[in-house]
C-alpha cells in the first residue's frame, strides 16, 4: 500500500474496524437465468474475501480486504474509496456520486459496471466486467433498495430474457414479498399473485422459477 | 483414424417429427419455460448441492451445483428411462483439451438416474452471441470462435469421436477460451429401438444431408462447422424453414445462397456444405487451414494438428494451404481470445447494449410502458382510458395544436442534449472496426487483403429476414418452445367441426355483447331526439355484431393454420368494405342521422377523402355516402391486428388497452378518411370488446399445465381443453 492509499484508508475508520455484524445478503438463484448476490444493506463494503470477517461483496481478486464502500442515500449511490479506485478511468480520492453506466475500477484489474436501470427504483446492479468472480460466485451484484424488478425488459434489474412478464421483489417492514401478474407458488403453498418470500423459499410461476437463499 | 461410430445405430431422443415451427425445443439450452426437477438447495447426488437450473441440453436438464468443498460444477441429469448406454463415455471422460468442456465423472444417484459431472462454464454461449449480433458478428470475433471450435473438434476426431451435435447452443466462451460441450453424449447415448422409430440425434439446422442415410462420419461435424461459420457471419442459418421437414429437405436438395459472404468465407462455406460427404472438406484441419490467418495456431495446442493425415484423408484439392503446424508460435493465446481481446469484446458488447439514454424519453417510456399499464388494477386502467378518451374527444383541437409545438421543443432539446452529452462520454469502443484494430494481430495477418468481410456482413443487414409468422413479437433468431407455441399447435390440430362449434358459440356471445355495448349510445348522444338515439343504438348493435363476426371468422378459421399476415389482412380489407356497405344500407334503412354528422362536416373539408371524392357540400342526407362507409370500415379492419384479439393464446381475456388502441386507430383514421366521430370510435370499441369477450381464451391454469407437462407427451395428445 502506498502513501496515498494509506491516507485514503484512514478517511473512513469505521469501515475498517472488524467485528461488525455480518452484512444482510442473499443469493437469488434464477433457473435458466443466473445467480445474483443481493445486498440488502444501505452500506456495502467491497473487498477481498477473508476467513475472519465478511464483507458484503467479496471479490476474488488482488484487492484489499476492504477496498471500497458503496453507500446508498435515498436514490443516489456514493462510492467511498478506501484504496485505489477509479471511475471511468479517473482516480477518485473522496466520496463520489455514481451515475448510471459508470465503470468502477478497483485496484489494478477489477472492473465493475454500475447500472441503475429502472427510473422508478433506487436499486442498482454491479456487474463484473473483468474476469473476476465474487465469492460465492454470482452473475451480478444487486444493491437492493425497496424493490427489485425481474423481467424481460432492459429496465429490469435482473434481465430474464425469456420471461413473459415482470416479477417484483420488494421489502416491507423488513419482510420480503414477491408480486406478479400471474399466480406464484411460493414455498410450495397455494398460488397467489403476492406473497411473502422467506429465506430458502422457491418461487414458481407459469414459466419461471427462482430460489431466495439467505447467506 | 478409426471410426467406431460407423457401426453404431443412431436413434434419437429428440422428436424430429414434431409439426409446427419448433425445430429443436428439447435441444435448446436456456430456452424459456424450462421446468427443473430439482430445486435450489437439493442434493440429489451425494456431495453436490444444486444451486440453480442452467438449461436443457441435448439429453436432459443441466444444473449449476457446488460440491461440499465449494467446487463449482455443472451437473447433467440423464434420466433412467432414457435407457442410456454410457459405454463409450469413459473414452470421453479422460479427454483433455482446452477447447472441450471437461468431464469429471459419471455418477448414479439413489433413484438410478445418471449424472454427468462436468466443468461449469460461466460465459455465454455462441448462440447468445449470435443472437446479440443479428446481422452477423465482427469477422475477427467469428474467426476466434471458429479457431477454437475447429481445434476442439479436430482433437475429438483425432480420438475417434464424432461430435454429431455441434450447434451454437453447445459452444461456450469461458474466460476467453472457446469450449465445446455435449460431445461425449451425442455420440454414445442412444435409445433402444423398441419404439420402432429411427430418429436422428442433433439439431436440424446443423444436420448434414447424409444423416438421412444413416451415415455418421466425421464429415457431419465439418458440415455443422460450415453452417455455424455462415451463421456467425450473417446472423442466420443458411437453411431456414417453418418445419423440421422443410429444413431437412433443404439440407438434402437446396443450394445455399452464399452470395452475401465474401471470399474466402464463401469458398470455405461452400466446400464445407457440399452435399456429398466425399466431396466435402475432408477434415476440420483442412477447414482451419482455409481460414484467413489459419496458420496462426495458438501455442500449447492440439495434437490433432501434429499428427499426419492418414490414408483416408485425401489431400486438399484446390487453393487450400498446407496443414498448419506452427509449434514455435509463442503468443500465449489459447485458442481464442487472449485476456485483452476478451475484455475488449465484452466492452464492445457492453457499449452496444447499454447506450446512454435520453432521460426525459426514458422516464416517459418507463412510466407509460404497456407492462406498467397492464400491471395496474382493471378499474384503474378503465379510469385512465376513460380520461384519455374524454380528453381526446373534447380537447383534441388544442391538443393537436400543442403537439407540433411540443415536438419541436423536444427536438431542440434533444439536439442540445446529444451535443453536450455525447461529448462528455468517455470514449467507448463503439465500432467493430475499433475492435478489429485492437486485435489486428489476430485477424488481419494473412489473406484478408482486398476482401471486405465486414462489409459483407453489413451488407447482409439489408437483406430481409423472414418475417415472423403472424407478426408475433419475437426478437429471437428461432422460435422457441413455450406454452404459447405449444398451445397454437394444439389449436392447429383442432378438427374443423370443433372449430365451427366454437365459432358459433363465439358469434352468439359476440352479438349479445355488441348489443350491450350499443346501449351506451343513448348516454353519449343525450342531446339527440329519442328516435335518432334508437336508430343509432340499433345500428351500432348490428354493425358491432357483424363487425366482430368479420373479425372472428377469419381469425378462428386461420388460427394455427395460416402463418402469414397478408391473406388475413386482405380478408379483413374485403370484409371491412362489405361491412361498411352493409352499414350504409342499414343506416339508410333505419333513416339514421349519425349524430355529429352535420355539425362536424366542416372539419372534413379539405381532407383527402373529400378532395378525392368531391363530396357535395353541404350534404343533404343525414348519412355519409356509401363509398365513405366502405372505405372507412375497410381501413378500420385492415390496419390493427384484429385477429390477435381472437387468439386462443392472448395474454388476457379482455385487454382494455387493445380496445383503446383500436379506438385510437378509428380516430386517427378519420383524420384522413373522414367519418363522423365518436361513432367510428364507438364502433371500433364495440367490435373489439365483442371479439375479445366472445373468443375462447387459455386460462392461466391451463397454461401452467401446458408449460409443466413434458414436452412431447402433451403434443402427442390430440386432445385439448375447451375454455
Amino acid at each position: 500500500m502506498n502513501c496515498s492509499t494509506r491516507a485514503l484508508a484512514s478517511f473512513n475508520e469505521e469501515d475498517t474496524v472488524p467485528g461488525k455484524q455480518p452484512p444482510n445478503r442473499a443469493l437469488l438463484w434464477i433457473d435458466a437465468v443466473g445467480g445474483y448476490l443481493v445486498c440488502l444493506d444501505e452500506r456495502i463494503v467491497i473487498g477481498q474475501p477473508s476467513p475472519n470477517e465478511t464483507v458484503a461483496v467479496p471479490i476474488l481478486a488482488d484487492l484489499s480486504r476492504r477496498h471500497a464502500v458503496v453507500h446508498r442515500d435515498g436514490g443516489t449511490y456514493v462510492l467511498e474509496p478506501l484504496h485505489t479506485t477509479r471511475v471511468d478511468g479517473r482516480e477518485i480520492r473522496g466520496p463520489y456520486i455514481l451515475a448510471d453506466n459508470q465503470l468502477i475500477q478497483l485496484g489494478d484489474g477489477v472492473r465493475l459496471r454500475f447500472r441503475k436501470p429502472h427510473a422508478l427504483s433506487a436499486t442498482a446492479r454491479l456487474t463484473l466486467e473483468s474476469h473476476h468472480k465474487t465469492q460465492p460466485s454470482s452473475d451480478a451484484i444487486l444493491l437492493m433498495a425497496d424493490s427489485c424488478v425481474l423481467g424481460p425488459h432492459r429496465h429490469c434489474h435482473v434481465p430474464c430474457r425469456y420471461w413473459p412478464r415482470d416479477i417484483i421483489i420488494y421489502r416491507q417492514d423488513s419482510q420480503l414479498f414477491c408480486r406478479a401478474d400471474e399466480p406464484l407458488r411460493i414455498g410450495g403453498g397455494t398460488p397467489t399473485p403476492r406473497a411473502e418470500v422467506r429465506p430458502g423459499d422457491r418461487v414458481e410461476g407459469e414459466a419461471i422459477s427462482f430460489t431466495w437463499e439467505a447467506l | 483414424m478409426g471410426n467406431p461410430t460407423a457401426t453404431l445405430e443412431r436413434e434419437g431422443l429428440t422428436a424430429m417429427n414434431a409439426p409446427g415451427p419448433q425445430l429443436d425445443e428439447a435441444d435448446q439450452p436456456r430456452a424459456a419455460m424450462i421446468k427443473f426437477t430439482h430445486p435450489s438447495g437439493s442434493r440429489p447426488l451425494e456431495g453436490y448441492t444444486i444451486k440453480r437450473g442452467v438449461g436443457r441440453g441435448g439429453f436432459g436438464e443441466v444444473y449449476f451445483a457446488t460440491s461440499d468443498a465449494g467446487k463449482e460444477v455443472a451437473l447433467k441429469l440423464i434420466r433412467r428411462n432414457l435407457e442410456v448406454e454410457l459405454r463409450g463415455v469413459s473414452q470421453c471422460l479422460n479427454l483433455k483439451h482446452p477447447n472441450l468442456i471437461a468431464l469429471y465423472d459419471i455418477r448414479t444417484d439413489s433413484l438410478g438416474d445418471q449424472w454427468v459431472v462436468m466443468e461449469y462454464v460461466s460465459g455465454e454461449s455462441l448462440e447468445d452471441v449470435i443472437e446479440r449480433n443479428p446481422q452477423g458478428m465482427p469477422v475477427d470475433e467469428a474467426l476466434r470462435w471458429m479457431r477454437g471450435m475447429c481445434a476442439g473438434v479436430a482433437y475429438l476426431h483425432d480420438h475417434g469421436i464424432v461430435h454429431r451435435d455441434l450447434k451454437p447452443g453447445n459452444i461456450f466462451i469461458d474466460e476467453g477460451t472457446v469450449k465445446i460441450g455435449d460431445y461425449g453424449l451425442a455420440k454414445f447415448i442412444s435409445c433402444s429401438r423398441r419404439s420402432g422409430q429411427t430418429e436422428s440425434v442433433g439439431t436440424v439446422h446443423y444436420m448434414a444431408p447424409e444423416i438421412a442415410n444413416g451415415r455418421y462420419g466425421r464429415e457431419i461435424d465439418t458440415y455443422a462447422l460450415g453452417i455455424i461459420l455462415f451463421e456467425m457471419l450473417t446472423g442466420r442459418v443458411p437453411f431456414e424453414g417453418e418445419s423440421v421437414g422443410e429444413v431437412l429437405m433443404k439440407h438434402l436438395t437446396a443450394e445455399p445462397d452464399l452470395s452475401i459472404l465474401s471470399q474466402p468465407y464463401r469458398g470455405i462455406v461452400e466446400r464445407a456444405l457440399a452435399k456429398d460427404p466425399d466431396v466435402r472438406l475432408k477434415s476440420v484441419g483442412e477447414l482451419m487451414a482455409l481460414l484467413p490467418d489459419g496458420g496462426e495456431l495458438p501455442a500449447g495446442n492440439p495434437p490433432a494438428f501434429h499428427h499426419t493425415p492418414h490414408a483416408g484423408e485425401a489431400l486438399p484439392v484446390g487453393n487450400s494451404r498446407p496443414m498448419p503446424n506452427h509449434p514455435n508460435e509463442q503468443n500465449g493465446r489459447v485458442n481464442g481470445y487472449n485476456g485483452q481481446d476478451s475484455r475488449k469484446a465484452r466492452q464492445f458488447a457492453q457499449s452496444n447494449s447499454a447506450k446512454v439514454e435520453e432521460p426525459i424519453w426514458k422516464v416517459i417510456r418507463d412510466t407509460f410502458s404497456r407492462d406498467r399499464f397492464h400491471g395496474m388494477p382493471p378499474l384503474m386502467q378503465a379510469a385512465i382510458l376513460f380520461a384519455l378518451v374524454f380528453a381526446g374527444m373534447f380537447y383534441w383541437a388544442p391538443l393537436l395544436a400543442l403537439a407540433p409545438f411540443l415536438l419541436v421543443t423536444y427536438l431542440v432539446y434533444y439536439l442540445v442534449w446529444t451535443a453536450t452529452t455525447k461529448q462528455k462520454r468517455q470514449p467507448a469502443i463503439n465500432s467493430p472496426q475499433e475492435l478489429v484494430g485492437g486485435t489486428a494481430t489476430v485477424a488481419t495477418q494473412g489473406s484478408v487483403s482486398g476482401d471486405d468481410p465486414m462489409g459483407a456482413a453489413e451488407a447482409s443487414a439489408t437483406e430481409k429476414r423472414p418475417a415472423d409468422p403472424r407478426g408475433a413479437p419475437s426478437p429471437l433468431r428461432r422460435q422457441r418452445s413455450n406454452w404459447r407455441e405449444r398451445a397454437q399447435r394444439l389449436v392447429a390440430k383442432k378438427p374443423l367441426r370443433v372449430k365451427l362449434t366454437e365459432l358459433t358459440g363465439s358469434m352468439l356471445a359476440a352479438a349479445i355483447i355488441a348489443a350491450c355495448a350499443a346501449c351506451t349510445v343513448p348516454l353519449v348522444f343525450r342531446s339527440q331526439p329519442i328516435s335518432e338515439q334508437w336508430a343509432a343504438t340499433i345500428w351500432l348493435a348490428i354493425v358491432g355484431t357483424v363487425g366482430s363476426w368479420c373479425v372472428l371468422v377469419p381469425a378462428k378459421l386461420s388460427e394455427g393454420v395460416v402463418e402469414d399476415q397478408a391473406p388475413l389482412r386482405i380478408t379483413y380489407l374485403v370484409l371491412g368494405a362489405a361491412l361498411g356497405a352493409g352499414a350504409w344500407f342499414l343506416g339508410n334503412a333505419l333513416m339514421l342521422k349519425i349524430p355529429g354528422w352535420r355539425e362536424s362536416i366542416d372539419v372534413g373539408h379539405g381532407l383527402i377523402s373529400h378532395e378525392m371524392l368531391r363530396w357535395p357540400q353541404p350534404i343533404s342526407s343525414g348519412n355519409p355516402p356509401l363509398v365513405a362507409y366502405a372505405a372507412y370500415f375497410a381501413f378500420l379492419l385492415l390496419v390493427p391486428r384484429w385477429w390477435r384479439q381472437a387468439e386462443f393464446t392472448r395474454d388476457s381475456r379482455l385487454s382494455l388497452w387493445t380496445a383503446f388502441v383500436c379506438a385510437g386507430w378509428a380516430w386517427l383514421l378519420h383524420a384522413f378518411w373522414w367519418f363522423p366521430q365518436p361513432m367510428g370510435m364507438m364502433t371500433a370499441i364495440t367490435i373489439s370488446l365483442a371479439t375479445q369477450f366472445s373468443s375462447p381464451w387459455m386460462r392461466p391454469s391451463q397454461r401452467r399445465e401446458l408449460s409443466q407437462s413434458p414436452i412431447n407427451s402433451y403434443d402427442r395428445q390430440e386432445s385439448y381443453r375447451r375454455t
